[in-house]
């Protein structure tokens, strides 16, 4: 997913005209627990903070906090309202929303991680050897990376997970993983063609660092903060796309439940039965965003210039 | 400008060379179509002779070639389904109904996004920038589909102001859900840049001189600011059309609008694997084109482009 790191979602506390930056506090104390320090302070970092986590918990504890199974038919029950035998209704078959999305939950957290963890791996290493050893290494790779971004996200998603009869878990983090990746390779190639100008790693060079050493010692740390924006927020790009795959039917199938593929196979029903598509979707519209506050929570607070800025 | 139309036109070789190169290596994965067009009986030497036929016995880089000069023509192989209907075809009367719904949805987002965009920025930390911030961060997370089930539910099923779904060509009813679902998901993108640049605008010394001067705050919003706000918002509105298609393809087929989204929704349940790939080789094109316009645009808007290095 493309995510454009200049534009945060939401403003800082103290963005706009007039705003102000911290002043920098006890000089000398790690900038990562201040960052960290700063990013709590923040109400709306820390709620969604708390929901993510509290998604994390849903997916591990799906099997025993779900009050049903998630292909559990409870015959007779088809498309009931919300109440009190389903909190939130049940589908066609009878199965009960509430779980479904429970265990749903066990699929876009994964996809959502271990695609963008793939796509971070790609990214980085791209990007570091692309700007720090220059020349046709540089040309070729942003030109592979030019040609893998010119398919619009789910573009190049779709013929992937198509090859297959049974699109299943590791084709949907290989799709996803091989399509995100291009973002994070420029901004990677950015930073690094800036820090490798730095003395201190002219220093190093100098001393006769080795290349590796000199990329994975001195480059790579003076570029974390970008890479956890960034990775923080394609998280919940990923998830999106895994939503929209499963609702064509190119995710996990049917009977184990995602949440796009909820939407999906409600679309015949939910004209007359809201709840099918309502909670499913607001399960995957809750997490991104709280996804996507925590991503803009954690730049505001690891760059402080930016929210200075703005 | 020239020359830098020329440069930029020269960096779409590599880039279209390589689209052509991963779609051929997608063809190619998804199995020789020989096997589709024969009854499981067919003798071997009718298979040989197929193959023959079609060149599959010639080497992979004598087929590339091949592909490249069947895609330059704009040959994008047929259906597997539908009668062996070429893709081209299915494509050009899926864009006649998708660029309809495209552009109407540009037009909700531009409208939308621009002026929760400037009201944010003439009052940042307002409780109307609050307002349109937690919109644009609510809007981003929204997958489209849902959005369009969503505004279905409430404007087609609750208060049956508009049609459920389907499609009349002329009939503007049937495009404005899709629309609007597709257009205010792009909303957000727009408004919280046009925010956001608009701001980094308005400190600029020269507004403060038009301030200065006691010009009216809109001539100074709309006239001063917005001009030169608007340039990196251009890039973001075309790689946003780029995006618009491909929810349309998630959209469509909610509505019941036969687009390409359709098309591409009813192949990938009838596994019609040519017709995926044409539809998705088109979309990257397209994806091209735009960025190239978008590219010739922004240099034209802001000459630093132009002259740089």
């Amino acid at each position: 997913m493309a995510i454009d790191p200049a534009s945060p979602i939401l403003p800082a506390p103290d963005a706009g005209r007039g705003g102000v930056a911290e002043p920098p506090t006890a000089a000398g104390s790690d900038p990562v627990a201040l960052a960290l320090k700063r990013m709590l302070r923040n109400p709306r970092t820390l709620a969604a903070l708390g929901i993510i986590l509290m998604m994390i918990l849903i997916a591990i504890l799906a099997g025993v906090i779900a009050p049903y199974g998630y292909k559990e038919q409870v015959r007779g029950f088809e498309l009931t309202a919300p109440g009190a035998k389903f909190t939130l209704g049940s589908d066609k078959l009878a199965r009960d929303i509430l779980s479904r999305i429970m265990y749903g939950a066990r699929v876009s957290l994964t996809v959502g991680l271990v695609a963008t963890a793939l796509s971070m791996f790609i990214g980085v290493n791209v990007g570091l050897i692309s700007a720090y050893f220059g020349g046709w290494v540089d040309a070729t790779m942003m030109r592979v990376t030019d040609t893998f971004s010119a398919f619009p996200s789910l573009m190049l998603a779709i013929p992937i997970t198509a090859l297959f009869d049974k699109p299943s878990f590791g084709i949907v983090f290989f799709a996803l993983g091989i399509v995100g990746w291009t973002g994070i390779a420029r901004i990677v190639r950015a930073q690094v063609l800036t820090v490798k100008e730095m003395d201190y790693v002219t220093a190093a060079r100098a001393l006769g660092t080795t290349n590796t050493r000199i990329i994975f010692r001195h480059i790579l740390p003076n570029c974390v903060s970008p890479i956890i924006v960034i990775a923080t927020l394609s998280v919940g790009g990923n998830i999106l796309a895994e939503a929209g795959l499963s609702f064509l039917g190119l995710s996990v199938q049917d009977p184990f439940p995602s949440w796009g593929g909820m939407l999906s196979s409600a679309r015949n029903d939910f004209h007359a039965y809201w709840w099918v598509v309502v909670f499913p979707g607001s399960a995957i519209v809750l997490t991104v965003l709280s996804i996507n506050l925590l991503g803009d929570g954690l730049r505001d607070a690891l760059d402080p210039k930016r929210s200075a800025l703005r | 400008m020239w020359t830098f139309i020329f440069r930029r036109l020269l960096q779409c070789i590599p880039v279209i060379f390589g689209v052509a190169l991963i779609a051929f290596g997608l063809s190619e994965a998804s199995g020789s179509p020989i096997r589709g067009m024969l009854p499981q009986t067919a003798s071997p030497e009718l298979v040989q002779k197929m193959r023959e036929y079609y060149g599959f016995d010639k080497p992979a880089s004598e087929r590339f070639v091949g592909y490249m000069g069947r895609l330059s023509r704009g040959d994008l192989g047929s259906s597997m389904v539908n009668h062996g209907l070429p893709v081209r075809d299915m494509i050009a009367t899926g864009m006649t109904v998708t660029m309809k719904l495209a552009l109407g949805a540009m037009i909700v987002a531009t409208i939308f996004g621009g002026v929760s965009g400037i009201l944010s920025a003439w009052r940042p930390n307002s409780l109307l920038d609050y307002g349109s911030s937690a919109f644009a961060a609510i809007g981003i997370s929204f997958p489209a589909f849902f959005l369009a089930m969503l505004l279905m539910l409430v404007f087609a099923v609750k208060l049956q102001w508009l049609p459920i779904g389907g499609y009349q060509a002329g009939n503007v009813r049937y495009l404005i859900l899709p629309c609007l679902s597709l257009g205010l998901i792009t909303t957000a993108s727009i408004a919280r840049l046009t925010r956001n640049c608009l701001l980094e605008t308005l400190s600029q010394d020269y507004i403060r001189t038009a301030r200065a001067k006691g010009l009216g705050e809109a001539p100074v919003l709309l006239g001063h600011g917005m001009p030169n706000a608007m340039v990196p918002v251009v890039t973001v509105i075309g790689n946003d059309f780029a995006s618009l298609l491909v929810g349309a393809v998630l959209t469509e087929s909610i509505y019941g609008l036969p687009g390409i989204g359709s098309v591409i929704y009813n192949a990938i349940f009838s596994r019609d694997l040519p017709v995926i790939m044409g539809c998705c080789v088109f979309f990257a094109l397209v994806f091209v084109l735009i960025n190239l316009i978008v590219d010739i645009t922004y240099a034209f808007l802001d000459p630093r482009i132009r002259y740089g290095n």
